[in-house]
């Protein structure tokens, strides 16, 4: 029976996601389970697998293919199965190429499987590089780290228009001694055409192009307009779908969300210890809470008593949302995401740190499954492992407020009129004013404080 | 100066060593007997003037190699003439376990030196008597190998072979022999262990040595009237092995072709390439190629001689592929 692969949904904001790859080609025997495909969205590359097995019939949207959530990118079916009519689209199209919207499709290896090497595909995962667009280099077209580097360095587009550059993707052709003579020059191997066979690029053809660099007319210091004063640009690195996803994100924010900040100093000697303690009994099932776990949970506790900021500002309105649900920024190699741990209130911290393992190692191996990501109703960044002391956190739509906590640093404090030593950790919330007020998140800070205090509360 | 053959060059190093040191023999097939000189009368008439000291050997290059070796360690300077190269296969474990190893193995307390001269290359002669162990010779440790182009190199480095406290194995072409040029009467020694620039030229370094130092210089002329200038360096010596003119060649023409006359896959021009990759790779403008003789045995019609082997025009074609980019 004929099965329709859908776009699926990961995370309650996806509307739509990418095919970043299809792991297998049209013809090729699927089992129930076998990874099939690479879906980018706008937060990480996931794997989608068959929900049923038979034979991948048909690829609908090819790789590199924009689909809304719920259309159909694929079908499994038997061999000589009569296909079902595609949702969303006429029945011939079933029978009519893959559209040839995507120009990319030019360089992606025929068959539908990309070949790359396991690092290739690693660093292509880190910096978001859809592999079918990388062309190969290596044996049979095999797609190296070095290609998907020079893939992602600054592409010729960005430069000043050229007369057909011979090179203007994948790996530059020229000899040892060109790149040489081009460092030095600080000539842009992709300007130039390459002379020898391949179009690779000798030394003649880089001596040419400097010759014509400087032999361009020098433009005299009347003659300029005052230009603006910046520092040199020592390269362009294009940005890549997580860092796009970031800044747009990130901009949205801090240009609508009206922020207010309010911070209070919690003593964590309490909490540390009671950490210590859960840790020694977890010890047999190699299990450990973090700080952050407990943070983690104390912020979700809170929430509870302050439903206001478990919400979301919605244009006429303030949704509450009825579940506590906790974003947990995670740092990979190319940006920032978020991973959701749901339910928070009513986990145990033992739920909360296997869970958050999970999350957090997913997201960094490029692995996030539905659900991972997004949902949030609140989020927590954390940089005490960096020794941050304290910092200011930008709030992450559609949240009401984000938790910045610092390192627990050991600090001299008055305790009933004797300086004694603590360990302070910094916490600072910031507050979309339009949800939200400074008294509120003042009660509400201290109401975390207060939690993080009296730990035993955490384990109640 | 006088012109003098390559022949005559060698006859006269042999003549001076001859007379300068009493330990000095020179033995081989029919180098007294018959009239003299061995197969190309390298030493006709020494006989006469070094009584007893010019011997003639049976047909037995392994004895021939294994004799020298014996007088060598005992304080002789032999120097033994293999009638060709083809024949040094006979005495390979003398050559190879013996000679080359004593040094090694009596840690230092052992000298062999000797020299073996053996001409090499092609001339008629057919397949197994026409061959080039350049590669195989050069890859021996302990062994020296040397492999003269011109009369004057031929002269002043057998003088310094005879004087060599370690084996070494003299390779003399086979079209060589006929060829002239300036050799100064006074006496002059020439140093195992380096390289030559044989003709300066800007465009592309050409490594080489032997017969083929003189198809290059051929070849030379032709691209130097298209005005593509080749920078020559002469090896003369395979092992050790000199490539420090080489690189400093080829980081001014930052393109390199070995002509070798031996067959190409496993050759010296190999080991050359590799070292030349490794020691000056940021100055290479193309990959660094190679002209060798294919890999056959050699035919013996002339005509199909002369297909296997590589001469002038063959070094001109790959240059002016190399000069269009073609590699």
């Amino acid at each position: 029976m004929a099965t329709e692969i859908t776009m699926p949904q990961m995370g309650f904001d996806m509307t739509e996601g990418v095919i970043a790859n299809w792991l297998k080609a049209e013809g090729e025997t699927v089992k129930k389970g076998d990874a099939i495909a690479e879906i980018e969205t706008d937060k990480t590359t996931i794997q989608i697998e068959a929900f049923g097995g038979g034979v991948l019939r048909k690829i609908v949207a090819p790789a590199g293919a924009k689909v809304p959530v719920g259309d159909v990118i694929g079908i499994i079916a038997d061999p000589g199965e009569a296909l079902p009519p595609i949702k969303g689209q006429p029945a011939a199209a079933s029978t009519t190429p893959a559209p040839a919207a995507q120009p990319a499709q030019a360089a992606a290896p025929a068959g539908g499987t990309v070949n790359a090497t396991p690092v290739a595909r690693r660093v292509a995962q880190e910096l978001g590089v859809d592999l079918t667009k990388v062309k190969g280099s290596g044996p049979d077209g095999q797609i190296t780290k070095a290609d998907v580097e020079v893939y992602t360095s600054p592409a010729p587009a960005e430069q000043p228009p050229q007369p057909a550059p011979a090179q203007a993707t994948g790996r530059i052709i020229a000899t040892p001694n060109a790149r040489k003579i081009a460092a030095e020059q600080n000539i842009n191997l992709r300007e130039i055409s390459g002379s020898g066979p391949e179009g690779r690029i000798v030394r003649a053809d880089v001596e040419a192009a400097a010759a014509r660099v400087s032999a361009q007319p020098k433009v005299t210091a009347a003659a300029r307009v005052a230009p603006p004063v910046v520092a040199p640009v020592a390269g362009r690195k294009p940005l890549t779908r997580i860092r796009q996803t970031i800044a747009q994100r990130m901009t949205q924010s801090k240009t609508t969300v009206p922020h207010f900040y309010i911070t209070v100093q919690v003593e964590m000697d309490a909490a540390l210890k009671l950490r210590e303690q859960i840790n020694e009994a977890l010890k047999p099932e190699n299990l450990k809470v973090s700080v952050n776990d407990l943070i983690v949970r104390a912020t979700a506790l809170a929430l509870r008593r302050f439903p206001n900021l478990n919400a979301s500002f919605a244009g006429d309105a303030v949704e509450s949302h009825e579940q506590v649900h906790i974003g947990v920024a995670v740092a990979l190699p190319g940006g920032l995401v978020t991973v959701t741990v749901r339910d928070a209130d009513t986990k145990s911290l033992k739920q909360i740190a296997v869970e958050a393992v999970a999350l957090a190692t997913r997201a960094r191996d490029g692995k996030a499954q539905p659900g991972d990501m997004g949902g949030q109703t609140f989020t927590i960044s954390n940089l005490g492992m960096y020794g941050v002391e304290s910092f200011v956190a930008i709030v992450n739509p559609p949240d009401a407020g984000i938790l910045a906590i610092g390192a627990s640093i050991p600090t001299p404090v008055v305790r009933d009129g004797q300086v004694v030593i603590r360990n302070i950790m910094h916490v600072t919330l910031s507050g979309d004013h339009r949800v939200t007020d400074g008294a509120e998140g003042a009660q509400f800070v201290n109401e975390v404080r207060r939690i993080l205090e009296n730990p035993w509360g955490l384990v109640l | 100066m006088a012109e003098i053959t390559y022949r005559e060059a060698l006859k006269r190093a042999l003549r001076e060593e001859l007379a300068r040191d009493p330990e000095v023999v020179v033995w081989g097939e029919d180098i007294v007997a018959y009239g003299g000189g061995g197969a190309y009368a390298v030493t006709a008439g020494l006989a006469k003037e070094f009584p007893g000291r010019i011997r003639d050997t049976p047909i037995a290059e392994e004895a021939i190699v294994g004799v020298g070796i014996g007088a060598a360690m005992g304080g002789v300077r032999p120097v033994v003439e293999l009638m060709t190269i083809n024949f040094a296969l006979v005495a390979w474990d003398q050559i190879v376990n013996h000679a080359a190893k004593q040094h090694h193995m009596f840690n230092g307390t052992i000298k062999v030196p000797m020299v073996m001269r053996s001409p090499a290359g092609f001339g008629r002669t057919a397949a197994t008597h026409s061959q080039n162990f350049d590669a195989w010779l050069a890859s021996i440790p302990g062994l020296k190998v040397v492999a003269p182009s011109t009369p004057y190199d031929a002269k002043g480095l057998l003088k310094s072979a005879i004087r060599d406290d370690d084996p070494v194995f003299f390779i003399e072409h086979l079209a060589l022999y006929g060829t002239r040029g300036e050799v100064p009467d006074e006496e002059y020694l020439l140093p195992l262990g380096v390289s030559e620039r044989k003709r300066e030229g800007r465009h592309v370094t050409i490594v080489t040595w032997g017969r083929m130092l003189v198809e290059t210089l051929k070849a030379a002329k032709t691209l130097s009237a298209e005005g593509i200038e080749l920078d020559v360096i002469d090896l003369r010596t395979l092992r050790p092995m000199d490539l420090s003119l080489a690189i400093e060649s080829l980081k001014k023409t930052n393109r390199a072709i070995i002509v070798e006359e031996g067959w190409r896959s496993i050759g010296l021009g190999a080991e050359i390439a590799a070292s030349l990759q490794e020691q000056a790779f940021n100055y290479l403008d193309a990959p660094v190629a190679r002209v060798a003789g294919l890999e056959v045995p050699m035919p013996y019609a002339r005509n199909l001689e002369h297909a296997t082997l590589p001469f002038a025009d063959d070094v001109v074609a790959a240059v002016r592929a190399m000069m269009a980019n073609k590699y």
